[in-house]
């Protein structure tokens, strides 16, 4: 079984145009750089919106069925702050549930909301009450601390419920602000709040140590190592896990692909067929600890199995 | 259109990987170390040597894997006229 829990829908729906046009301006930086004349600004953020039209999800669900993978938790971030948007989250979710309906026992989903929204905390409650929802999804870079106390409503919520907490940590778009996705800004909310189960997304790829003490110290504090082909290793992103495996957390680490984001030159079928061959990330880890990262881990997270 | 395909692919190769043989069968990615900035680059010159829209054809890039494969979608993006 292996359950990616860290992916989105390819569609420029739930992400905005705005998110695309800084990840334009970090290749087209490296363009420059590399003097290659031929590419535009514009022309990279065409690429980058061609890329994603996958609005139901379909190309999803044939990569995840090509790479073994059975089930994946779409997050659905809250960009209402920072980005303009075509849809509020009530309408994302709406995307979302008829998705979750298109592929059934494919899906889970974890809804975001900013905690600046006036009426966050009866927004976040009316989807639990009315979908299938299985976590909440913080986007800290959008311009709060996910320790600030506007966003405990959010946590009672999710403590009522059982249900995780995923937040992005690490480098985003530089369209937002990384101030907010240090890692260790979510300790005081973890510690207050020692029956949610906390997430650190990107946890096993960026501020590492910082992340692999916090999940080693703190019980309730998770990672995911989702976006690992674009790590900055030196050695290679299948080092960088043989690395994060060999931290005795393993009963915290969560599988993770980030979909899309590492979609541009490769399939879902290509990373897991290097990931899990037998020279790959998991050699020397045992059977039980690779079940426990690949699903078992999040599989506990989980409120129960019958919520996808 | 397969020497067209190759010789776009050699102006974008690193200088490492500029003498690697290509045939159909090679992996544009693995084998010869085509990252994002460099399938943009490709997708690209391609739009221009056989005036298409590429990008807006494929779903994703990963699509295009060897260079057969990248052959075939630019064959079929011409014949319909940039429509899947």
């Amino acid at each position: 079984m292996i359950i990616d829990a860290h992916c989105h829908v390819a569609s420029t729906k739930f992400i905005p145009v705005d998110f695309f046009k800084g990840i334009a301006r970090n290749i087209y930086t490296k363009a420059i750089a590399n003097r290659k004349t031929n590419i535009q600004l514009e022309g990279i953020l065409s690429f980058l919106l061609n890329q994603h039209k996958d609005h139901n999800a379909d190309k999803l669900v044939r990569e995840m069925n090509d790479s073994g993978i059975q089930r994946s938790i779409l997050l659905v971030p809250d960009f209402t702050y920072s980005f303009d948007h075509d849809f509020n989250v009530l309408e994302m979710m709406d995307f979302h549930s008829s998705i979750q309906s298109r592929h059934k026992n494919r899906f889970y989903i974890f809804l975001g909301v900013d905690p600046r929204q006036k009426k966050a905390a009866q927004i976040f409650q009316y989807c639990v009450d009315n979908y299938n929802i299985s976590g909440l999804k913080l986007y800290p870079p959008c311009g709060y601390s996910p320790s600030s106390d506007m966003v405990f409503p959010l946590y009672e919520i999710c403590l009522q419920n059982g249900m995780p907490v995923l937040l992005h940590t690490g480098p985003t778009t530089p369209t937002l602000d990384f101030t907010f996705s240090q890692p260790l800004l979510i300790d005081t909310a973890a510690k207050n709040f020692p029956q949610v189960n906390f997430i650190l997304g990107h946890g096993g790829v960026h501020n590492v140590e910082e992340c692999v003490l916090l999940c080693a110290y703190r019980d309730n504090i998770y990672l995911d190592f989702s976006a690992f082909t674009s790590c900055k290793n030196p050695a290679g992103w299948n080092v960088q896990l043989k690395e994060l495996f060999n931290r005795g957390i393993n009963h915290k680490i969560l599988f993770g692909t980030d979909w899309p984001f590492a979609n541009t030159t490769l399939t879902l079928k290509k990373v897991m067929s290097q990931m899990l061959d037998e020279k790959g990330s998991f050699e020397n880890i045992s059977k039980i600890d690779k079940e426990l990262i690949l699903s078992g881990n999040i599989q506990r997270l989980l409120l129960n199995e019958n919520n996808a | 259109m397969l020497d067209r395909f190759i010789n776009i692919l050699r102006v974008i190769l690193s200088e490492n990987n500029k003498d690697i043989p290509i045939t159909e069968e090679t992996d544009i990615f693995s084998d010869l170390g085509v990252e994002s900035l460099g399938v943009i680059n490709l997708i690209m010159l391609c739009d221009k040597e056989f005036n298409i829209d590429l990008s807006s054809y494929i779903e994703s890039a990963s699509e295009m894997a060897t260079v057969g494969n990248a052959v075939k979608l630019i064959e079929s993006c011409i014949l319909s006229g940039g429509k899947k």
